[in-house]
């Protein structure tokens, strides 16, 4: 089959589908809000998107909707918003018919589920429940009498630093690894993957530096695609700010070979914190980029494409997402020829923003006309209309 | 920048189309041609591989912004544009078609007619197909390996070699080689095209034998049959060892021996047709030619996988060229070779069987269309002594046509001897002791001019049986207002023969076909057996996939099945021949039992539509089902005091220009009704629209609104407002439809 990948329209936020030419499907973060599930509401159903996605590809023997991994970059809750609605949590033969949840073959994690809440990690409740779950499967993995099967999988990619991970080396990915084991299975001729964060602080003062959204797992994917290895690479970072980005240009500047990608997710929702300590609302153009920070999100590939899962961006003081940013942005994939896209745009129908990968590298296909824009039920049900 | 709008005298579709344009997520910079508002220039974004993106083309030269010039004609719901290339386009790739016009090349988009691609999918369909066909140019794959190779395109071309492809892919061998069979043939002299069969069995070229088997007579002024040679030459292997493939797709260029010699190259087979060539020139030497002989050469191209359609890798590429003696070829390598089709001998399984059988009385119905169904449909009724007055079909039998085809093939098949449907199947008929007229024309051009029709029809005064198929022929019976037209019965298969369909137009022509095959759908919808049905003929538009076959778009399945069909439909006609038509309309749905064996049918009846004239655009009308009607009168007997309404539900033909309504959504909770307005909500509302185009596979859509006003007034500015609104937001046109004392009235609106 075609790999593909393909970002949710969930406004701020991530939710994005991997699927490789093996058919494994990996689904990084989650942002389905309450709005998008109220049929009367305009926001995008991303909701049923995912689940018509998954049911193309297919259920599984038992009659499920699956995904053979499912990673919270961190557990913030425009990442894992709705995973309680949404996503089966608890044992695998707990799964109903009825409730026709989707499954999780496989739970990628960074460590930050063994750390407790504290007032800088609140948790919101979906969070609560990602790590409820990720910790039962760790006790899984932990318990000698048990074997853990599909649904009670999980892999942490990242020692903790408290010394949390240390009997789990069969379930660790270190930093600076490249791995293509998903689900038990070997999927190095689909794709390999670097994990290049969370980073570990090396003293108290960048421990409070990294603090701030530095717990985001950051990969890079190797794609194949029509049978070429290694034909697209895709960054994607969570909400990881500024320092993160320096400490890795500092630590990969000789070989920033290993930064470069096809596609880059831009952190944070297109945030000018991921490139800068200045604020942009209090500074605007006077605002300073991190020379070491762009370094490390400018390894662009020709064409490459920088996505921002992002609500429309505006010319204002937001920030994220922030104009300023995708400027910077911009200019970067002008450098290679390549494209800036934004999810949350049209501002008016926000759909899916695929990209296919075929031998020559991906692509992002033109879109086709809806037959909904035809025939479709257009202003009727979105707004009261008078008759006299 | 889009520099475009409605210019002076330009059509309403035109204007529609040229929104529908301007809205397409995949087109920039469109602009209409200043001297021709029907003309179009326009960028289609091409999703390129990122490296070539940046690069702004593939290294094949398929830009990521390729212009397109598209020309519309009216009248534009009936004809779809024509979508012209760059002049420097590669025409080396497959799925291009073999002529130029203006100069410049011609994709083929889709394997069918794009007439009916449009019907279904209408101008956002064709421009989503022209975005694959872009795409897969780009990516290297309007090729596809799984599908098979495509054949070099040879669509027009009139000149027919017949030979048994089985036989010569069986001569095709690791050392090449060449073999020379007889040629069969007939020849219209005036046009300068020749048709024939080569013969099984290899003739050994010689000066002494060979010159007997050159004879010609002529049979009719400008017909000539006779016998001449034909040549196959083969490629072998290459000096690494390796078969010699042809992997390159190359669009036909053959003009003349040098081309043809070129073409040869590419293929691997140069030596073996010099051989040939060169042997026969020797020959020639010592003979006396009375005239010049049509000579076949069919060169085999070994392709890296299966032609489409067939079991075998060889193409074969067949070639008529004129030879004379002593000199073979008058002018040498500038001698004349015109490419000619290739066309299957006839196996044996496919021969059907005829059977005479008399006792006709006079016939005054018409059969539209000789195909596989209207064929079957017509000889039933011929061997029960009914045949039609009138046959009208376009187009020509072809060898595949017989695999379900009511005809057997002809005694002069061999010799390449097609002639139209319509004519075969007359031929048929007066063979069964009856006659019919019979007409090769476009019925769809026949129903656009008044005096044609009413020419062809008044011959056929009963009815009319339409089995094309075709939406297009549909929407014109739809929109013909000529009144001596009789009623039409429509016969149609669905979902790969799963289910059929019959309908029979009531009293004065309503309901019509239009209204009653909305109405099929709304049963289909309700019936669980049927649904499928529906979901499985539709599935969205942007999901066409590109064809690989540039052939004839036709429904899968065996003879048999399609044979069930038509005993079952013939037999119903041949009761309403007995008991008379029905003053109603009706149709009925027949559904194939999961063992293939039984066929189960329903029938429902259908009162006259309820038919609303526009207030502001006089050609389209809004059709209601009588049921929609009295469920519309039942509400406003709910509220006798106030304004009420609710949503139109049904599908539209902007060729028939009518809207059929054959369901209502009621007004959501949230509504307001009061003496002086009605105030449609939205609650839930968005979901009940989705579920019901669901649950009838997007055949049925919202349509619009309805209110009622208690006064017999025409609608208020309001109501303009809010049909203005509702237009906006989508390109299909809607309707504010408004139930008065005095009857119905609507606004037509769509974004503008």
């Amino acid at each position: 089959m075609v790999a593909r990948i393909t970002f949710f329209p969930v406004g701020n936020g991530d939710m994005t589908l991997l699927e490789l030419e093996s058919a494994t499907r990996i689904l990084i973060d989650l942002n389905i809000r309450e709005a998008a599930d109220d049929e009367d509401d305009d926001t995008p159903d991303v909701a049923r998107m995912l689940r018509d996605r998954l049911e193309y590809l297919g259920r599984d023997s038992e009659g499920r909707l699956f995904v053979d991994a499912f990673l919270v970059s961190h557990p913030d809750a425009d990442h894992c918003r709705g995973v309680q609605k949404h996503l089966h949590l608890g044992a695998p033969d707990s799964w109903s018919n009825d409730d026709d949840k989707v499954f999780v073959r496989e739970i990628w994690s960074s460590p930050i589920v063994f750390r407790r809440a504290s007032r800088n990690h609140t948790l919101c409740e979906d969070a609560k429940a990602f790590t409820a779950e990720a910790r039962r499967r760790v006790a899984r993995f932990r318990d000698p009498g048990a074997s853990a099967g599909e649904g009670d999988r999980i892999l942490i990619l990242g020692e903790d630093e408290n010394g949390k991970t240390d009997d789990l080396e069969e379930i660790l990915v270190h930093l600076g690894e490249t791995f293509s084991r998903i689900n038990t299975a070997d999927e190095s001729a689909s794709v390999s993957v670097l994990l290049l964060g969370p980073l570990q602080s090396g003293d108290e003062e960048e421990e409070q530096a990294l603090a701030k959204n530095g717990s985001s797992t950051i990969l890079r994917f190797s794609i194949t695609g029509g049978g070429v290895l290694d034909a697209c690479r895709f960054l994607t970072a969570g909400d990881a700010e500024v320092a993160i980005w320096e400490r890795i240009w500092r630590d990969h500047k000789t070989s920033p070979e290993l930064l470069t990608y096809h596609i880059l997710q831009s952190p944070h929702h297109c945030s000018w914190h991921s490139l800068s300590y200045d604020s942009w609302s209090e500074n605007g153009e006077d605002a300073e980029v991190c020379n070491d920070a762009r370094s490390a999100l400018s390894q662009a590939l020709a064409g490459a494409a920088i996505v921002a899962s992002s609500k429309a961006i505006k010319d204002d003081d937001n920030d994220p997402p922030c104009i300023r940013a995708m400027r910077e942005y911009e200019a970067i994939c002008k450098e290679v020829g390549g494209t800036f896209h934004c999810v949350g745009e049209p501002e008016s129908d926000p759909e899916c923003l695929v990209f296919e990968i075929g031998s020559n590298g991906p692509r992002n296909p033109t879109k086709r006309m809806k037959s909904s824009s035809v025939i479709g039920a257009g202003a009727l049900g979105r707004h009261r209309l008078p008759h006299g | 920048m889009i520099s475009t709008g409605p210019a002076p005298g330009a059509s309403a579709a035109l204007a529609r189309a040229i929104r529908l344009l301007q809205s397409h997520p995949g087109i920039r910079n469109l602009s209409q041609d200043q001297s021709d508002p029907y003309r179009f220039e326009l960028l289609v974004r091409v999703g390129l591989p990122f490296r070539w993106m940046a690069e702004g083309a593939t290294p094949s030269g398929v830009r990521a912004a390729e212009p397109i010039t598209l020309v519309f004609r009216e009248p534009i719901a009936f004809c779809p544009p024509s979508i012209l290339l760059r002049t420097d386009f590669d025409r080396s790739l497959a799925h291009v078609q073999p002529w130029l016009e203006e100069g410049r090349p011609v994709p083929c988009i889709f394997e069918g007619s794009l007439e009916e691609l449009q019907q279904q999918f209408g101008l956002a369909g064709i421009v989503n197909q022209l975005i694959e066909w872009l795409e897969n140019a780009a990516l290297g794959t309007l090729i596809d390996p799984a599908q098979g190779w495509e054949p070099v395109r040879r669509d027009f071309i009139e000149d027919v070699v017949v030979a048994d492809a089985v036989a010569i892919e069986g001569l095709v061998d690791r050392r090449g080689g060449q073999a020379t069979f007889s040629f069969e043939y007939v020849e219209d002299t005036q046009a300068s095209v020749v048709r024939g069969v080569l013969g099984t069995d290899q003739i050994p070229i010689n000066r002494k034998s060979t010159s007997q088997y050159f004879q010609s007579r002529r049979v009719r002024e400008e017909i000539r049959m006779g016998r001449s040679l034909g040549i196959v030459a083969w490629p072998g292997k290459l000096p690494s060892g390796g078969l010699f493939l042809t992997d390159e797709y190359r669009p036909e260029t053959v003009v003349n021996i040098g081309t043809l010699k070129e073409r040869a190259t590419q293929y691997g087979c140069r030596d073996y047709l010099d051989s040939a060539l060169g042997l026969l020139a020797r020959c020639v030497k010592s003979w006396k030619f009375d005239g010049t002989f049509p000579l076949a050469v069919v060169l085999c191209a070994r392709r890296p996988f299966n032609i489409i359609g067939r079991s075998s890798c060889i193409e074969l590429c067949a070639y008529i060229l004129r030879i004379g003696a002593p000199d073979l070829l008058a002018s040498g390598d500038t001698t004349r070779v015109r490419p000619a089709g290739h066309r299957d001998v006839i196996e044996p399984q496919l021969l059907r069987r005829l059977s005479g059988h008399v006792g006709p009385p006079a016939a005054h119905w018409a059969q539209i269309g000789a195909g596989s169904l209207g064929s079957k449909i017509t000889l039933h009724l011929a061997k029960a002594g009914d045949a039609p007055a009138v046959i009208v079909d376009r187009q020509n039998m072809s060898p595949h046509n017989f695999a379900r085809h009511g005809l057997n093939p002809p005694r002069d098949m061999a010799l390449g001897l097609l002639g139209p449907k319509a004519d075969e199947l007359g031929e048929a008929i007066l063979r069964l002791g009856q006659k019919a007229k019979v007409y090769t024309l476009n019925i769809v051009d026949v129903l656009a001019d008044p005096d044609k029709s009413r020419k062809i029809f008044r011959d056929a005064p009963w009815v009319v049986v339409n089995s094309t198929a075709s939406l297009v022929v549909r929407e014109a019976f739809s929109r013909s207002g000529n009144r001596d037209l009789p009623r039409v019965i429509e016969t149609s298969l669905f979902a790969g023969g799963r289910a059929g369909l019959l309908t029979v137009e009531g009293s004065e022509r309503n309901p019509n076909t239009g209204d009653l095959i909305a109405e099929a759908y709304r049963v289909a919808g309700c019936t669980a057996k049927l649904r499928g049905v529906l979901t499985g003929t539709r599935s969205g538009i942007e999901r066409v996939q590109t064809g690989q076959g540039c052939g004839s778009a036709t429904m899968v399945m065996d003879d048999a099945r399609l044979s069930q069909f038509a005993a079952s439909m013939a037999g119903g006609i041949l009761s309403l021949r007995t008991d008379g038509l029905p003053e109603t309309g009706r149709l009925s749905w027949g559904i194939v039992a999961d063992d293939g064996l039984g066929l189960s049918w329903e029938t429902f009846h259908l009162a006259p539509s309820v038919i609303a004239t526009a207030e502001n655009e006089s050609a389209w009308k809004v059709r209601l089902s009588k049921r929609v009607h009295q469920l519309i009168q039942r509400e406003l007997e709910r509220y006798p005091n106030v304004e009420t309404g609710g949503v139109l539900l049904g599908t539209h033909s902007e060729a028939a220009q009518a809207f059929y309504v054959v369901g209502l959504l009621p007004a959501p909770d949230d509504s307001i009704r009061s003496r002086f307005e009605f105030l449609l909500g939205k609650k839930g509302l968005r979901r009940q629209i989705n579920d019901y185009m669901t649950r009838h596979g997007d055949l049925l859509y919202c349509l619009g609104t309805w209110h009622s006003h208690l006064e017999p007034s025409g609608p208020s500015r309001t109501d303009r407002a809010s049909a203005a609104a509702v237009g906006l937001a989508r390109l299909a046109p809607s309707v504010l439809l408004i139930h008065t004392p005095d009857g119905y009235r609507f606004v037509l609106s769509e974004s503008k």
